[in-house]
């Protein structure tokens, strides 16, 4: 008998027993919609923590005062990191593109006429912009020579543009940083979200020689942002900096550091937090109901192949091999476990859109779930099918036929 | 037909078909094993997490300087704020009529010198009253007292994780070591607390006198925080709002946002309690569609087995057999699957729960009441999903199943 019609007959015998075949159907298509579900929702899990990721810059770290494990924000009471400690980190560890000093206020008061906003102020050398990516979208950033003369200039964050300003133009407008007056020589591009979930348009940024000397008053940085040629070389890097810091603030063993080096890598952990381990533990959840579908399939099977004893024997009779038959039952399993997955993948598709739409849960539909929905389903199929099938085959016709 | 008779052939009929009626079993153990590793799961992180509230400290209230803000899942503090004060603590302590005790609290991480041992720890400036709001008690040696914290004495009681780390196994008591530069003389230790919410170890701490620490260790004339001991469970609520009402007015802050932030212990509990739950809820739920598929299982091979018994029905019909009997057969029949299935998930996700704290830290609670529910609503299950079956095999005509095939 040729293959193709083997094959027809499984599918047709399948639609003669509807009932039966719902139920096959029914395990791969509730286990393949949970999968896809969740699979969608951990993957804009995984898609915001890109984000913050980029954010941050992928190939930047941040040294920060104030030891322990924890991550930003940097600890105000820490005063051990000094300009000089960047400038050595810049002389002596290799492959680094740029190393950029700031200093920093949270909750500064700025004034511009009768607007009052609090947001964070940033002391900055000239290189910040190229550290952050983060050129002025208006107007001009923050020059090395705005560092040299200490002068009274600074750069907005959209956040800090809107509150003050309205809709009206902000250049060369005079505001308050705390009771200091500046002059707004340029506006920031709009940034989003950081890390550790602030907004990062809500700052200004001022030279850090004007930030230290007239208006923090203070000797210490709050972080040194520092980029690398390569990716690679990151671990390396990190290692060699905590080194150099560590013995350049006498830092002796066993005493802990008195800084920390923030990475992306180190970022992402912190953006994802538990629900990476979740989103595992909720899919391996659904893998094993697909399993459980896998074994319902199976009992059905089996279940039909005993009542098809006679059907079996006529078969083998009248010239069907073992082969035939096998194929037969196995395209019966492969051919529901296919279905389920459709039909599966439609539901799972269908209730991932009406979550977004209906709740506050985030899901984003990649192609990969439908593409693991599909190998499960497959799998599932062939495992399941194949010893219910054997057994259909095993059948001596003789014996079958009584 | 009497029910054991019924029971007899039902299970006579249940082996007969080892193999269909092992995969019905297997589909149920799975989708109830899981669930029962699931809720243990939850339940023994609730436990845990319940359990290093409470071992803060009865009917705590903590107060701290600034307010704090929830970053990467951990409460923080933003900036230095120098306006809580000693006399705030003493001012709550007569003003507020539902606390019971109040002591201001300083920490910094110094490092500790003794002999060749350096060690690098925590060290909690407190009152006397500090040990019992905390429930912080003594193994050995005593308490700093009232005088000597006003005479400044340099006195430190150690946590048992300091005291090993730093004594490295000899007796710490009437030895003096150093914090920072400034000597001390060691006199008591305590018992150990374990670790807290996050995970932290509470004993890796010094405590010493707090005039001592804030003026020999510190110098700085404010503290971090005030723990307080409100007089009852039920003043918790009642003893933060007299506490916010009295810091607003000591520290004038008419309209501006507070200064400070009060932690509750009850409110804590709560929801810490609400997100364990809601967690446990959703995996647990996603755990269950297995316990429905392999339901559905059970009910395909139930209507299966009607259609292939349909001969027997109609013979048993004839003989006198009632609509009821056939139904109770079919019935006790998807019950008898469920519920095995049922137990033997539950023996097997025990294991499991049991074992999960032996191989990693994921602590379990296998709750009796939990077991012999999710037993019960295995076999509810067989019911439900056997009553379709067993209704439609009572309701066969007894001629016209006879006369099938």
């Amino acid at each position: 008998m040729s293959p193709y019609r083997v094959i027809r007959q499984g599918v047709t015998s399948l639609g003669t027993h509807k009932l039966r075949t719902f139920f096959m159907l029914s395990g791969t298509m509730v286990g393949i919609a949970a999968l896809v579900v969740i699979m969608a929702i951990g993957e804009a899990t995984e898609r915001r923590v890109m984000q913050r990721v980029n954010n941050f810059g992928p190939t930047a770290m941040m040294l920060i005062p104030g030891g322990g494990r924890d991550l930003p924000p940097p600890d105000p009471n820490v005063t051990t990191l000094m300009p000089d400690d960047a400038e050595a980190i810049r002389e002596q560890v290799d492959g680094l593109t740029v190393v950029s000093p700031m200093v920093r206020q949270m909750a500064v008061t700025l004034r511009y006429k009768g607007n009052q906003f609090q947001a964070g102020v940033f002391g900055i050398r000239s290189n910040w912009h190229a550290a952050w990516n983060w050129e002025a979208s208006e107007g001009t950033g923050i020059t090395e020579q705005d560092v040299a003369t200490l002068s009274r200039v600074c750069v907005l964050g959209q956040t800090v543009k809107r509150e003050l300003f309205g809709d009206t133009a902000p250049l060369q407008e005079r505001i308050y940083v705390g009771k200091i007056g500046f002059t707004v020589k340029g506006v920031l591009e709009e940034r989003g979200v950081s890390p550790g979930g602030g907004d990062m348009d809500a700052r200004v940024v001022i030279p850090i020689t004007t930030a230290m000397r007239r208006v923090f008053n203070m000797e210490h940085l709050s972080m040194i942002r520092i980029l690398t040629d390569d990716l690679e070389l990151l671990p390396e890097q990190t290692r060699a900096i905590r080194t150099l810091i560590r013995e350049r603030h006498h830092i002796r063993r066993p005493e802990e550091d008195d800084f920390r080096i923030v990475t992306p890598m180190g970022i992402a952990e912190m953006v994802r937090g538990i629900s990476g381990t979740l989103s595992a533990l909720l899919t391996a959840l659904a893998g094993l109901s697909l399993v459980v579908g896998g074994i319902v399939l199976m009992n059905i099977l089996l279940i039909s192949v005993t009542e098809r004893r006679k059907e079996i024997g006529l078969r083998r009779a009248v010239g069907a091999r073992r082969r035939d038959i096998l194929l037969q039952f196995l395209t019966e399993s492969l051919s529901v476990s296919l279905l389920g997955m459709f039909i599966g993948g439609l539901v799972g598709w269908g209730v991932t859109k009406l979550l977004v739409r209906t709740t506050s849960i985030a899901a984003t539909l990649a192609w990969e779930p439908f593409a693991l929905g599909a190998v499960c389903a497959l799998l599932v199929g062939l495992l399941f099918g194949l010893q219910p099938a054997r057994r259909a085959a095993k059948l001596h016709p003789v014996e079958a036929l009584r | 037909m009497k029910f054991s008779r019924n029971l007899r052939l039902s299970s006579r009929i249940l082996m007969a078909h080892k193999l269909r009626t092992m995969l019905s079993v297997i589909g149920m153990a799975v989708g109830i094993g899981s669930v029962a590793i699931v809720v243990s799961a939850g339940q023994g992180t609730e436990r845990r997490i319940l359990q290093s509230i409470r071992n803060m400290g009865t009917n705590l209230i903590v107060v701290n300087a600034g307010q704090t803000r929830i970053m990467a899942g951990r409460k923080r503090q933003t900036a230095t704020v120098t306006t809580l004060l000693p006399s705030d603590a003493k001012a709550i302590l007569e003003h507020c009529p539902s606390v019971a005790l109040a002591s201001p609290v300083v920490t910094k991480k110094l490092t500790a010198r003794w002999g060749a041992g350096v060690v690098p720890v925590e060290v909690v400036g407190m009152t006397a009253e500090g040990y019992v709001i905390r429930n912080t008690t003594i193994a050995s040696g005593r308490v700093s007292t009232p005088e000597e914290g006003r005479a400044k004495r340099r006195v430190a009681v150690l946590a048992p994780t300091a005291a090993s780390n730093l004594y490295d196994g000899n007796d710490p008591i009437g030895t003096r070591f150093r914090l920072g530069r400034v000597p001390f003389e060691t006199i008591g230790v305590t018992e150990p607390k374990g670790m807290d919410a996050n995970g932290v170890d509470q004993d890796d701490v010094i405590y010493v006198p707090l005039e001592t620490a804030m003026r020999r260790l510190m110098n700085v004339p404010y503290v971090q925080s005030i723990y307080v001991q409100a007089a009852g469970v039920d003043k918790l609520d009642a003893a933060e709002a007299e506490i916010r009402e009295l810091l607003r007015q000591r520290h004038r802050l008419y309209g501006r946002p507070d200064d400070f932030s009060i932690q509750n212990q009850a409110t804590l509990i709560e929801a810490e309690r609400e997100t364990v739950r809601a967690m446990t809820l959703l995996v647990g739920s996603v755990a269950g569609i297995s316990l429905i598929v392999g339901g559905v299982g059970i009910l395909a091979v139930m209507l299966l087995s009607v259609r292939e018994r349909t001969r027997e029905i109609g013979l048993r019909r004839a003989l006198g057999a009632r609509c009821k009997d056939i139904q109770n057969q079919f019935l006790i029949e998807s019950t008898m699957l469920a519920s095995t299935g049922g137990a033997i998930g539950v023996i097997g996700g025990i294991g499991i729960a049991y074992l999960m704290p032996l191989l990693g830290y994921w602590e379990t609670v296998i709750s009796w009441p939990t077991v012999g529910g999710t037993v019960l609503f295995s076999s509810t299950l067989g019911v439900v999903f056997g009553l379709y079956p067993a209704m439609r095999a009572a309701h066969l005509e007894p001629i016209t199943a006879l006369g099938a095939e």
